[in-house]
């Protein structure tokens, strides 16, 4: 019993360790297929990035809003009700920058694009692999990370960038609204306690981090798309494996920016 | 001449049915048909343009072995050739036919796109397939997207 629990722990390890290896290897055959993309082709990839930003963030942009504006209110909210208590109102604008446009933008924006738009990247590519249509652009010469994944790579990193600071503003705006109605703080003084707060830095890693969450989500839901498709059953499982390598990706990512802030910074 | 030749092939993990070690050879200029099933036939295929390499024997196309190529000396490879698979037929579902026939001659970076979309309307008129060039591939009847396929593997003068 010991031998057979032994063996399955390493069996299990070794699966993992192969799958994220084969992923670190694919981001490695995307970043060449990127390098030598050929020039005849712009119109073509320039089309799917079009479509994929209409989906990933023209799409997104009703229902990330009332998520934006929900946590705006939720923060403001909590914040207000203790600043009020112990008379640190002074400071709402740091901890509505610090929370909401440090943390909650990035993250909560890149768990609504992998919901929407990397579920649909991983099922896509992975009906591609059931249909036989990636291995029919192979058997014609045809790069299929160049066709089907630069383009979406491109696109959801785009996306979740500007995704990001549309979630920043709506839950600044929607926090600041509340904060005025409900703590009677005045916009212009939280407005202005914002702006103190928030350093173009923070404007940039913010865009930077959006940029690095959509890259990641695209490329993991990718890859488990092209190399899982090979069944109708195997779909659901692809989309799945995609969604809790991204989610990982994206909450190692965060920490790592929030460390870096704290350590480097010391902020 | 050659243009293919099997020496003592087994692929891996080998369909139902592979009869063992094949080998054959087709002169340069020929005609030929393999009676064999489906699973086979895509084995052969992927042997044949090195999609995938033999776990056993030799295969040699146009005087080199398609499977030990690298990825970009096997794509240059595989543009040289014209590929069709029965159902399902690999034609890109969420395009119409004439882009079908024009992704393959942009990808390979042979033409710009004017180019690329006059080539494709000759070969869908070459294949009278004119009146489908907007229609998608789950909009063709069985027999049309067999000549589709075909098209789409002449287009680039094989």
């Amino acid at each position: 019993v010991i031998e057979r629990a032994i063996t399955a722990v390493g069996a299990g390890t070794r699966r993992r360790f192969g799958r994220w290896s084969g992923r670190i290897r694919f981001v490695g055959a995307l970043a060449r297929s990127t390098v030598r993309y050929p020039p005849t082709t712009r119109a073509a990839g320039v089309r799917i990035l079009i479509n994929q930003l209409r989906f990933t963030a023209v799409q997104a942009l009703p229902f990330l809003g009332v998520i934006a504006l929900v946590i705006g209110l939720a923060v403001i909210a909590q914040a207000s009700a203790q600043a009020v208590r112990f008379g640190f109102t002074d400071v709402l604008g740091l901890i509505l920058t610090t929370v909401v446009v440090r943390e909650l933008g990035p993250l909560l924006t890149a768990i609504v694009v992998l919901g929407r738009s990397g579920t649909a990247i991983a099922a896509e590519l992975a009906t591609n692999g059931v249909l036989r249509e990636t291995e029919a652009l192979e058997s014609m010469g045809v790069d299929p990370l160049q066709y089907l994944v630069v383009p979406r790579v491109v696109g959801a990193a785009i996306s979740v960038a500007i995704l990001t600071i549309f979630f920043d503003a709506v839950a600044l705006g929607g926090g600041a609204l509340f904060a005025w109605w409900m703590a009677e703080v005045p916009p212009a003084a939280l407005a202005s306690a914002i702006r103190d707060a928030l350093t173009p830095l923070d404007l940039w890693l913010t865009v930077v981090k959006g940029g690095i969450f959509g890259a990641g989500i695209a490329v993991l839901c990718a890859y488990e798309g092209l190399v899982g498709g090979r069944r109708p059953t195997d779909i659901p499982q692809c989309v799945t494996r995609g969604v809790v390598a991204s989610l990982l990706f994206v909450f190692m990512v965060s920490m790592s920016f929030s460390v870096l802030f704290w350590l480097v910074l010391d902020r | 001449m050659s243009a293919i030749r099997f020496t003592d092939v087994v692929p891996h993990a080998p369909p139902d049915g592979w009869p063992g070690p094949i080998s054959f050879e087709i002169p340069a200029g020929t005609f030929t048909v393999f009676g064999v099933g489906p699973g086979e036939s895509v084995a052969l295929v992927r042997l044949m343009i090195g999609l995938r390499s033999p776990a056993e024997g030799r295969v040699e196309v146009l005087g080199c072995e398609p499977g030990r190529l690298g990825r970009w000396d096997g794509q240059r490879f595989r543009r040289r050739l014209g590929v069709g698979f029965d159902e399902p037929s690999g034609l890109v579902s969420n395009l119409d036919l004439h882009e079908n026939l024009v992704i393959p001659v942009l990808y390979s970076g042979l033409a710009d796109r004017d180019t690329a979309d006059r080539k494709a309307s000759t070969t869908l008129s070459a294949f009278g397939l004119d009146r489908w060039a907007r229609s998608r591939p789950s909009d063709l009847p069985p027999e049309v997207r067999r000549t589709a396929v075909m098209a789409r593997a002449a287009i680039r003068d094989p």
